[in-house]
């Protein structure tokens, strides 16, 4: 029972100092809730880039692309870049591999520049045609319209249908189906497409594209002077998700040994290029990593603000301690411990932080929420995702840390003589 | 552990006892040399002028304070050799305090203050502590404001609070220092009244003033000065 009467008496000095009790929790505030707002930022984005690759790309296919790789060493990482390697012959014996069910090639036109594709006499930006073939529907989720059924239809890609969208003033996002766009087809050759269907949004870099029918394409790579007709990148699918990872190691394992690919990038020999993929799998543990390093810098932040609080809360405590003298003797006098005069001031410093930790909960998750809102991803509508497991987590975080910063000025509070406490009137 | 057979009506006894306090190399006698034996059910007033040491002896007899040298016999248990624990645990029991500033709680009840103070003596049985705060604050007065916050009182009210605080764990002795320093005249004979009435066969009153009105209401009269008993009369 004693410790309900410290409680007691720890409450009504919390109650009685209100603003004070909670400029001391402002540290923990700020803390748990930069913590936890950047924690909930971290499983937002990572949600929501998971939710769109996996909305593009399907969890038995994967891409195969020329990167160039940055830095020196086997951990460098590939830009990638566009670059006709991937011969008839190569895909067929991808194709044929074991697991892999189909390949479809792409083959993104050279030289695309700004006026590449127009609707109307309105250039859009960032655009440029890739030949493939009308299976696309099946390597990648068409959102509106279906695939292209001739060689006079294209589908594009969502940030072409969206700018047509705003060239019209329209929102709706099936609007571009149907409409008639004129792309540049390397060079000189311009052709007038009318667009069947718009893919999903995606994160790989295909948004700004115009898919167009292979019979266009001609880029060729070259074999000790012979030409042949080479794509750029691969789209392939595997009968099974648990498939892909095989299905990686076998295509990389040809492309890197008997491949035509392989000689044709000996005439880039300079440029340090190589072959790179993309699955669903190795994207969502890329995420993962960075989100995690991510999280990593962020809490290291959010000690520091912790740790500021702390500081704080030892201040404020030792001036609620100097404060409260007469109070301690006299609870000294009437039979008080030292250990329940700890047990007060620690109570006190514990409620105080439960209190800090819960107002920095929802501190968090406001601001996480105030961060999606300002589009703190480039405008993408990102919805808040909490990780639940963190708040717990975090409210014993701030009332551990209240408590250590409470333990020094509780011990000193248990220090004070009664004689000098009462003395002090 | 000292016995004292000579004296069973002795409740504490002072010997030779010396308080010095040091304050950054420089040292003050507060204390020089004490002999006094306190008996039980005797109201004693300590007067002295300021300085003279009553509040040190006042807080030795209380056990709040040890000297720097002597001893002090608490009902045949010598204090120096008490540990914080058990010297806290006679405080709560044993010993009511009162003090010029009444030292409640302000910001809780005069009945949370009761409860308090029996919470740390715990000496009185948990489900009895609300009837007998409450008949205790009738007794000195305050029955009908027992639920009133302590700052909502007056100066009077609360010394009278402080007083039914002091008797919450029915203690053997009750140390008051200058209990009617903050007091005007009426409510002082109230107080000194109130302590009448408290005491009783076996408890002893112990009080340190400087108003000779006070020291009227003692059976025996102390005076201090400069750190020695000057006079003990009756």
């Amino acid at each position: 029972m004693r410790i309900a009467h410290s409680a007691a008496i720890g409450i009504s000095s919390i109650r009685r100092h209100k603003l004070r009790s909670v400029l001391t929790a402002l540290g923990i505030i700020m803390g748990i809730g930069s913590i936890l707002a950047m924690v909930s930022l971290g499983s937002s984005f990572e949600s929501y880039i998971v939710g769109s690759y996996s909305n593009t790309l399907m969890p038995n296919e994967f891409v195969v692309s020329i990167g160039q790789k940055s830095g020196s060493g086997t951990s460098g990482s590939y830009y990638s870049v566009e670059v006709p390697v991937f011969t008839t012959k190569d895909i067929h014996h991808i194709q044929n591999e074991s697991g892999i069910t189909s390949v479809l090639p792409f083959g993104a036109f050279p030289g695309n520049n700004p006026n590449s594709v127009k609707f109307g006499n309105v250039s859009i930006f960032g655009s440029g045609a890739t030949a493939t073939e009308p299976s696309l529907n099946k390597f990648f989720r068409i959102a509106n319209g279906s695939t292209f059924t001739s060689s006079s239809q294209c589908v594009v890609g969502s940030s072409v249908a969206s700018a047509i969208d705003s060239i019209s003033n329209k929102t709706s996002p099936a609007y571009a189906i149907g409409k008639v766009i004129s792309v540049n087809l390397s060079g000189s050759k311009i052709v007038d497409f009318t667009i069947s269907g718009v893919l999903a949004a995606s994160p790989l870099g295909i948004n700004g594209d115009v898919f167009v029918d292979q019979s266009y394409y001609n880029q060729t790579g070259s074999i000790n002077g012979t030409n042949y007709v080479a794509y750029t990148d691969l789209a392939v699918l595997t009968g099974t998700a648990d498939q892909v990872s095989s299905g990686i190691s076998e295509t990389l394992a040809y492309l890197n040994s008997s491949s035509q690919a392989k000689e044709i990038l000996k005439d880039y020999a300079n440029l340090n290029l190589g072959f790179v993929t993309f699955s669903q799998t190795e994207i969502i543990q890329f995420i993962d990593q960075e989100v995690q390093s991510f999280a990593g810098f962020i809490i290291a932040l959010g000690s520091v603000a912790l740790l500021v609080g702390m500081v704080g809360i030892a201040n404020i405590m030792l001036v609620s301690v100097s404060e409260r003298v007469r109070e301690v003797g006299m609870l000294r006098a009437v039979g008080a411990r030292k250990l329940d005069i700890m047990e007060m001031f620690l109570v006190e410093v514990l409620i105080l932080g439960l209190i800090g930790s819960l107002i920095g909960v929802l501190v968090g998750i406001a601001l996480g929420f105030v961060f999606l809102k300002l589009g703190l991803f480039g405008g993408a509508s990102v919805p808040l995702v909490i990780d639940w497991a963190w708040v717990p987590l975090a409210i014993l975080l701030g009332m551990a840390i209240s408590v250590i910063a409470g333990l020094y000025p509780a011990y000193k509070a248990s220090r004070i003589s009664p004689t000098e406490a009462i003395r002090s009137e | 552990m000292t016995t004292d057979g000579n004296d069973s009506r002795a409740v504490e006894i002072l010997e030779n006892a010396v308080k010095t306090y040091s304050y950054k190399g420089l040292e003050y006698t507060a204390l020089r040399g004490i002999n006094l034996t306190i008996e039980r059910g005797k109201f004693y007033s300590i007067m002295g002028p300021s300085g003279s040491g009553k509040s040190t002896l006042l807080h030795i007899l209380g056990l709040l304070d040890t000297p720097t040298s002597g001893r002090v016999v608490y009902k045949s248990v010598e204090a120096g050799r008490m540990k914080d624990r058990d010297l806290s645990a006679v405080r709560g029991r044993e010993i009511g305090f009162v003090f010029q500033s009444y030292n409640l709680i302000p910001r809780m009840t005069a009945m949370k203050n009761m409860l308090m103070a029996m919470s740390f003596g715990n000496k009185i049985p948990q489900q009895d502590r609300k009837e007998r705060g409450q008949s205790l604050l009738s007794t000195v007065g305050m029955g009908d404001k027992s639920e009133k916050l302590v700052s909502q009182l007056s100066g009077g009210e609360q010394q009278r609070v402080a007083i039914a605080r002091a008797m919450a764990n029915d203690p053997s002795l009750i140390v008051a220092d200058e209990p009617t320093g903050n007091l005007d005249s009426e409510n002082a004979r109230i107080i000194m009244d109130l302590f009448t009435g408290v005491r009783g066969e076996e408890r002893t009153i112990i009080v340190a003033t400087h108003n000779p009105d006070v020291a009227k209401y003692a059976d025996i009269n102390i005076t201090i000065r400069d750190g020695k008993l000057a006079e003990e009369s009756q």
